[in-house]
């Protein structure tokens, strides 16, 4: 979802849109009788009844967004929540006589704990199979809703259910309906625009990422995902205002490709993008289905299979493809999909300012006490021992590099610590307390940063996000779920990112930038997290010589001036013996030995085991 | 309960179990090897046999029977095989939303069209083989043994294309180590395209097996659908035995669940309880292996 | 098959538009020459397609040949009258938004009732709500007008209820002897609301006879069914005399197609009560099994007078078929609706209303039926028999034997009546959607 507008005006024109169609939303009433009363359409009780149904389905894709466009989640279990709120509001009013409007209090707070409950059980698994699972979870909730008969009237439904005297006017209703999912769409927004709205699209973006910089993930998709159960379960709960009996039909799996299909007609990337799907749904919906049921499944399933493949974004993103469109016609020529920059950040590094910057915290701890300690750790995978017996000692203060030859373990070794694997044996201490097999966001949130060999960064946000909400997650503000985080920590962030260069590119989405550039962002990530110790996995893979020189400087200077402790793994000799003081070396899973750099280099065995490949490295040493 | 009655309810369970088998193990190979969730894969099945029973009944009950096969089979194949290569193409390795999002479209296209064609009815034909036996008391149609024959022999005959042929060889690689096939120089993309259409053949296979013994009309595919997504996951994606075995509980757990009354609105819930237990303690299934 | 039916339709096509034509070219002495003051729309929402398009099919057909009776008589208040009619697949959902659309954008004066019982428990509200006259021909479950829920002034049954039906059906299991009864029904308001009747009235006349499987396996997932193995299966385990069901339609004709797969002897082996009507006789011909006891609502061949025989003359002569028994109640639907309206001389809905209830009418199954206050239902009778050869007068077989019980015999007791409407029958006191006959204290000391 690339937008080649510049962002400024992107937002602008989006913001215009949606209050564009908030207006138009408003005064549908108020519309249709006057287009009544000039004879233009045949009755403006059909019409308001149509944007009543609309509000209500407008609501219920939103909250599917929130779980799809914001946390990256497929859930066949919403209408199941839907169908939780139209039947409680059905069954207690029908059975025990309540108001509709305390029955309407109390419909999404039953289809929050049945979402709570059930979420729980989805979220054992992931992904793909998440979301089979919620599909079976439908299947069982629409069971109940089929079989217990005299809870829920079985095939039947429940029927007869009055609305209020209140709300018999059609207009009085229709507005009654805009102000509840008004408020409520105003609640998300301020939901996703929050803190804990960015841990979203931290777990949306790289839910690895997303954990080493200290977000449980599984706690806040729980979170999101009843959240969003609450807000279908209050859109069922309307229902009955417009259709007066619930069927166990609506808790059938493939109910949930309505919201879907919303959605996607308005676009997954903007917040009101399902409301302005739910109106144009509703309208093709109604004017096609009385004449041309079989050709709506058929025109239907034409327009989602075209917008899938030409248009992911929706109809939200049809300005941006009409810009591209634009360029292609006046002859600009296809945008490249490269990235937009050339990894000049690393050459603008700025040493002095990047260590002076107010981002980087770290706690002062005493010199020289032992910080990490590995206790023979051992890990296999089936017959294959990856780490064996790993005995080590990493000092408050160190700079300890691990080196050895492909698949001497020390990936492995650095997942063990960071607790992305479990190991099969031994222990790993940090600061005195066992960490060993601990959740990564927790080890992330005890003091361990990393930078990974793979550049793990949030693609789709921009730069300054991908720094602002690892802070605002390692920090631990993402629990809070109101405020603007693209304010919170801003000045911080742009203060480093000017300093290692990326300054310019702020505003970019990180995805874009050149590879050389990401490793920056990556490194900036790892150095904010206020870590008291960094792993640093390949932090110079696909960097040119000059750009790890700047990058090991920088490091170097911080470590010093911040007292880091550093441990990290390379195959480029030059930063081994740049930066680290002392080194180990691993062979098979096993240490081999350790010492300084000049001893490691000179000892007979490793050379034995690096046969070849310390000499490929003088030779490149040597000028051509 | 005695034999002749428990046999009556275990050969019901059967022959559910035979059609059941055959459409969800096409559904689980391309599960196993694509890594797609084909929601058209009902539509397919559901193709077939309205296909079948139409050229069935123009041709005439007897001789009709092996030309709607090969006809209901080869159009569910051909629609298949379109499908693989104009849209699915398009979005492997997207997100699997897309995917299933692509897929969904396709079968509200086929859905709505087969409405428009054949309209909205049932309809239904004679099966090939009439007649009935009776055993131990009760009386059978001969055509629901036959059902059980035929997909005893249809799965061995996967089972022999899986594990004896090149072409199995490279869907068992497509399935438990894609990056091996890549790098094995196998043309993936004729591969990946030669599994749908296997898939979709056996919908529509198990579509115009299980028509004689129904009403057939536009919304079969349905329920089928979401029975062949349990079956799969139970039994394991890309197991052809998982597939069977899967199969064999649902029909069961339908034949006697629903004649106890203690199990009897359960009976459906079962099967979805089973494949939650599966999903969040074993997700690969029972036959299946875990993505490495 | 449908070579045929085209041609037929064709020349029922050509033919009804020669009647018009003929109608309208009249002499000026009677009322042949009609200018309309407008067009009134007179709504129904049916299956035309889904598990009833087989009900959906005679009774949108019926619908239009009765609005062209209609309006060459004059109209209505001389308003033309025209069938505004929409499919809803036989589903509740659909039902729903037609109704909504039919009444607030169509402004339908009044509607014909749905087919599914839990179609009309779902639109009838809405009618009310709008005060729209809603005329059920077709589903015809006793709670529909006595629950206290779902009571409405403008609901108006001219077809008889699940209570005068299971009565009915009971008689008829009663009169066979059966002592061991299977028992299979859809599970919905309807299934359940029939079969209670005819339990409750076997248990009067037939005391000595059993219902062998437990209530809990009676009812089957309702509409669609396609696979009756299951069922097929539990009957030929149990071994039955008599199997009473209130399946229909689709069901109907797929239950018995795979029974007699299974075994052609079926259903001599475990004969059958069932609910029929002329449609699933017709859509199964000659297949349909000979001596099934059925009970129906409206059969032309067991109903033989002027009336009838014009009006399957008619029809046949348009449509190229015989009349289902829905086609003659929504017949008697709209003319009711057409005397009424007329000698209202308004199409305002509490007056129409006044001239409904407590008057009586005339009906194409020859006699003349009376919408008795309370409940607004009609006491029109319900034919029961055995399936028999028609000696080659008709495609399908016919009842032999039949009796033509009287509306007023089956009518639910007028005190039964006031007490459900009351809600002083709910099997649980103070819940809603329990109500049943037998809970009722003048039930219970009959």
């Amino acid at each position: 979802m690339r937008s080649l507008l510049p962002r400024r005006q992107a937002d602008r024109v989006r913001w215009g849109l949606s209050i564009l169609l908030l207006v138009l939303a408003a005064i549908v009433p108020p519309a249709s009788q006057y287009l009544e009363a000039q004879g233009l359409i045949e009755s403006s009780r059909f019409e308001i009844v149509l944007g009543v149904t609309a509000l209500i389905l407008a609501l219920w894709a939103i909250s599917y967004n929130l779980m799809l466009g914001y946390a990256g989640m497929v859930s066949f279990a919403h209408a199941a929540y839907y169908g939780v709120g139209a039947y409680t509001v059905a069954i207690l009013l029908q059975r025990y006589n309540i108001s509709y409007y305390a029955a309407l209090a109390i419909a999404p707070a039953v289809a929050a704990v049945v979402g709570i409950v059930t979420g729980f059980v989805a979220l054992r698994a992931v992904r793909l199979y998440f979301s089979l699972l919620t599909l079976a979870i439908s299947q069982l909730l629409y069971s109940v809703a089929e079989g217990w008969y005299g809870l829920t009237g079985g095939d039947n439904g429940i029927n007869g259910i009055t609305a209020p005297d209140q709300l018999t006017d059609y207009p009085t209703l229709y507005y009654f309906v805009f102000l509840i999912v008004g408020v409520s769409l105003l609640l998300m927004f301020i939901l996703v625009r929050s803190p804990f709205g960015a841990a979203l699209l931290a777990i949306r973006e790289n839910r690895e990422r997303a954990r080493s910089v200290g977000i449980n993930v599984k706690a806040y998709e729980l979170a999101v995902y009843t959240i969003a159960a609450l807000f279908a379960g209050l859109a069922g709960a309307l229902f009955p205002l417009v259709q007066p009996s619930v069927v166990p039909s609506m808790l059938f799996w493939t109910e949930n490709a309505t919201p879907v299909v919303v959605t996607l007609l308005g676009g997954v990337g903007a917040f009101l993008g399902p409301g302005l799907g739910a109106f144009i749904y509703t309208g093709l919906y109604n004017s096609l289905s009385r004449d041309f049921p079989y050709q709506l499944d058929v025109l239907l399933g034409a327009v989602v299979l075209g917008v899938v493949l030409v248009a992911p974004g929706g109809f939200a993103s049809v300005p941006d493809l009409l810009a591209q469109l634009r360029r292609r016609i006046v002859g600009e020529g296809p945008v490249a999909a490269e990235a937009e920059t050339k990894g000049e950040a690393m050459q603008m590094l700025d040493v002095t300012r990047a260590v002076e910057a107010h981002a980087i915290q770290v706690e002062p701890v005493a010199r020289g006490e032992v910080l990490l300690k590995l206790e023979n750790l051992s890990k296999s995978f089936g017959g294959l021992r990856a780490v064996e017996g790993v005995n080590l000692e990493i000092h408050e203060g160190d700079r300890h590099a691990i080196i050895g030859p492909n698949g001497a373990g020390k990936s492995t070794l650095f997942n063990l610590i960071t607790g992305r694997m479990r190991p099969s044996a031994g222990r790993v201490w940090f600061d005195g307390r066992d960490i060993t097999g601990r959740p990564p966001h927790l080890i992330a949130k005890a003091g361990i940063g990393r930078a990974f060999q793979i550049t793990m960064i949030f693609p789709r946000l921009t730069v300054l996000q991908n720094l602002q909400y690892a802070m605002l997650a390692h920090r631990g503000r993402t629990v809070q779920p109101w405020g603007l985080a693209d304010r919170i920590y801003r000045d911080e962030a742009m203060q480093l990112l000017d300093a290692v260069g990326l300054g310019p590119y702020a505003d970019l989405p990180a995805g874009q930038l050149s590879h050389g550039d990401q490793r920056a962002i990556e490194l900036a990530i790892s150095l904010a997290l206020g870590s008291r110790m960094i792993l640093l996995d390949e932090p110079t893979a696909g960097m040119s010589a000059f750009e790890t020189r700047k990058a090991m400087e920088l490091v170097r200077r911080i470590a010093t001036e911040r007292n880091l402790t550093l441990l990290f793994c390379e195959h480029d000799m030059s930063v081994v013996f740049g930066t680290a003081r002392t080194v180990t070396v691993m062979h098979q899973g096993r240490i081999l030995t350790q010492g300084t750099p000049e001893e490691v280099r000179s000892d007979p065995e490793v050379q034995a085991v690096y046969l070849g490949e310390l000499d490929v490295e003088d030779e490149e040493a040597a000028p051509a | 309960m005695d034999p002749g009655k428990f046999l009556l309810f275990a050969t019901g369970g059967l022959a559910d179990a035979a059609y059941l088998f055959i459409v969800a193990a096409g559904l689980s190979l391309v599960f196993g090897a694509l890594r797609v969730i084909n929601m058209a894969h009902g539509s397919l099945y559901m193709i077939a046999a309205l296909v079948s029973v139409v050229v069935a009944n123009r041709l005439g009950a007897g001789i009709g029977f092996l030309p709607s096969l090969i006809a209901a089979v080869v159009v569910a194949a051909a629609i298949g095989a379109v499908i693989e290569v104009t849209v699915l193409k398009r979005v492997y390795g997207h997100e699997h939303l897309v995917q299933l999002l692509a897929t969904y479209a396709i079968a509200l296209i086929i859905g709505g069209a087969a409405r428009l064609i054949f309209g909205p009815n049932y309809r239904t034909t004679t099966a090939p083989v009439q007649g009935s036996l009776t055993l131990l008391g009760y009386s059978y149609s001969v055509y629901a043994l036959v059902m059980i024959v035929a997909a005893a022999l249809i799965g061995v005959a996967m089972y022999g294309m899986l594990f004896r042929t090149r072409l199995g060889r490279n869907i068992r690689a497509a399935v438990s180590d894609p990056e091996l096939l890549n790098a094995s120089g196998v043309n993936v993309t004729l591969l990946y395209t030669t599994v749908f259409v296997i898939g979709a053949a056996l919908a529509g296979l198990g579509g115009v097996i299980v028509a004689p013994s129904q009403a057939v009309d536009p919304t079969i595919g349905d329920s089928v659908l979401v029975l062949a997504f349990a079956i799969s996951v139970i039994g394991g994606l890309g197991s052809i035995i998982g597939s069977a075995v899967g199969a064999l509980m649902v029909g069961e757990v339908i034949s006697f669940g629903l004649i106890t009354p203690a199990t009897n609105s359960f009976a459906l819930a079962f099967v979805f309880i089973v494949m939650t237990l599966v999903l969040t303690v074993r997700p690969w299934g029972l036959f299946g292996r875990p993505e490495s | 098959m449908s070579g045929v039916v085209g041609f037929h339709r064709w020349m029922a096509a050509a033919g009804a538009a020669l009647m018009v034509l003929a109608a309208c070219g009249g002499n000026s002495s009677s009322s042949g020459a009609v200018t309309f003051k407008g067009t009134k729309n007179i709504g129904l929402s049916i299956a035309l397609t889904g598990q009833s398009a087989l009900y959906g099919h005679a009774i949108s057909q019926s619908m239009k040949l009765a609005a062209d009776d209609i309006n060459a008589k004059g109209g209505i208040n001389s308003y033309k009258i025209n069938a505004d009619i929409l499919d809803d697949a036989t589903q509740v959902a659909n039902a729903v938004n037609n109704i909504k659309s039919l009444i607030l954008q169509d402004n339908v004066v009044a509607m014909l009732g749905n087919v599914t019982s839990a179609q009309c428990q779902a639109t009838s509200p809405i009618a009310k709500q709008n005060k729209t006259i809603f005329i059920a021909a077709t589903c015809n479950s006793y709670q529909l007008t006595t629950e206290p829920d779902l009571i409405n002034p403008y609901y108006i049954s001219v077809v008889p209820n699940t209570f005068m039906e299971g009565t009915a059906a009971g008689q008829l299991a009663a009169k066979t002897g059966a002592q061991k009864i299977f028992i299979v029904s859809p599970k919905y308001l309807f299934g359940i609301s029939e079969t209670n009747a005819f339990v409750a009235e076997l248990k009067k006349v037939a005391p000595n006879a059993t219902i062998i499987n437990s209530p809990s396996t009676w009812y089957v997932p309702f509409p669609t069914n396609p696979r009756w193995d299951s069922t097929i299966n539990a009957i030929q385990a149990s071994k039955p005399d008599l199997v009473y069901s209130n399946i229909f339609a689709a069901d109907e004709v797929n239950f018995i197609t795979q029974a007699l797969q299974v075994d052609p002897s079926f259903f001599q082996k475990y004969p059958m009560t069932t609910l029929a009507s002329v449609d699933e006789l017709n859509a199964l011909g000659a297949k349909y099994p000979l001596g099934m006891h059925l009970y129906q609502r409206a059969p032309f061949f067991a109903l033989s007078n002027p009336a009838m025989n014009a009006f399957v003359t008619h029809y046949h002569s348009v449509y190229g078929e015989y009349p289902s028994d829905w086609a003659v109640m929504d017949y008697d639907a709209m003319m009711m609706y057409a005397k009424a309206a007329n000698a209202a001389g308004s199409f305002d809905p509490d007056k129409v209303r006044a001239q409904i209830v407590g008057h009586s009418f005339d009906s194409l199954r020859g006699y003349k039926f009376t919408i008795r206050s309370g409940d607004q239902q009609a006491n029109v009778g319900e034919t029961v028999g055995t399936t028999g050869d028609s000696g080659g007068k008709y495609p399908f077989p016919i009842l032999v034997n039949s009796t033509n019980l009287k509306g007023d015999d089956i009518l639910m007791p007028a005190v039964i009546m006031q007490q459900l409407q009351a809600g002083q029958c709910e099997k649980t006191p103070g819940t809603a959607n329990t109500t049943d006959f037998s809970a009722c204290p003048a039930w219970k000391t009959s």
